[in-house]
């Protein structure tokens, strides 16, 4: 009876994942670490929070690619255009993004 | 009371001729995306700029208003892009405003921005399936 009911839960769980990945999931949990900590971090043109670590919540919705930028006052901004396939190889080959800003000249 | 007529002959020629070239121009248009651009720089505040989509005329842009931030407005500029290719240049230059935020001078280049600004001009290729709001970030000479 037990081992029925852990079976059953098992295939439940599976089929969630099969689920997940039919739907082709647009929303990525993306590490970013800035350089200054106090440089803002911009998603698609809106401030989404500061430097530091963070982990944010990244939605590509009907877009192909993300932007995501790093402004910190006296410092060169940070702008990359990364695609769902980019972010996939950042995450599994090197964890969080880890920029640092340069001082402008 | 609903009162309906029908269409004479050279009424629905019309109508069929309507049809085929709203069917012509569906198919053959060229995608057109409005994009939301605004401009700041590395302190985040705005910068009133002209936007010039890759191949126009800086003039052409000054004529159809593709300012953004004047007279002191954080709203961003809402530009119509034509996508006739896979990607579009734009390019945005600082312009210098008086104290109400109107623009004295509109610049004709780049170098001629940064030479009346002090900032220098950006540009970003941008694809018909990218994001529609971009922030530009324009940096100290």
């Amino acid at each position: 009876m037990t081992k029925t009911a852990s079976t059953r839960s098992g295939r439940l769980a599976l089929l969630g994942l099969l689920a997940c990945t039919a739907c082709g999931t647009s929303t990525y949990k993306v590490g970013i670490a800035v350089d200054p900590p106090t440089a803002s971090i911009y998603v698609n043109g809106e401030k989404v929070g500061a430097g530091g670590r963070s982990v944010y919540e990244i939605d590509f919705g009907v877009d192909e690619r993300v932007c995501i930028q790093a402004i910190a006052p006296g410092h060169e901004p940070h702008f990359v255009m990364l695609s769902k396939q980019q972010i996939t190889d950042q995450i599994n080959q090197y964890g969080d993004f880890q920029w640092t800003l340069r001082q402008e000249r | 009371m609903t009162v309906t007529t029908k269409p004479t002959r050279s009424g629905r020629r019309s109508l069929c001729a309507a049809a085929g070239l709203s069917l012509l121009a569906a198919c053959g248009s060229i995608p057109t995306r409005t994009l939301e651009i605004r401009v700041v720089d590395t302190n985040e505040q705005p910068v009133p700029s002209l936007v010039v989509i890759a191949g126009q005329d800086w003039n052409a842009a000054a004529q159809n208003k593709q300012f953004v931030h004047l007279n002191h407005s954080s709203e961003p500029l809402r530009l119509p892009v034509a996508f006739e290719r896979p990607e579009v240049n734009l390019v945005v230059a600082a312009v210098p405003v008086d104290d109400a935020g109107a623009v004295r001078q509109t610049p004709r280049t780049r170098p001629e921005s940064t030479e009346l600004t002090g900032l220098l001009g950006s540009d970003r290729p941008v694809r018909l399936t990218d994001p529609p709001r971009l922030l530009f970030v324009l940096q100290r000479r």
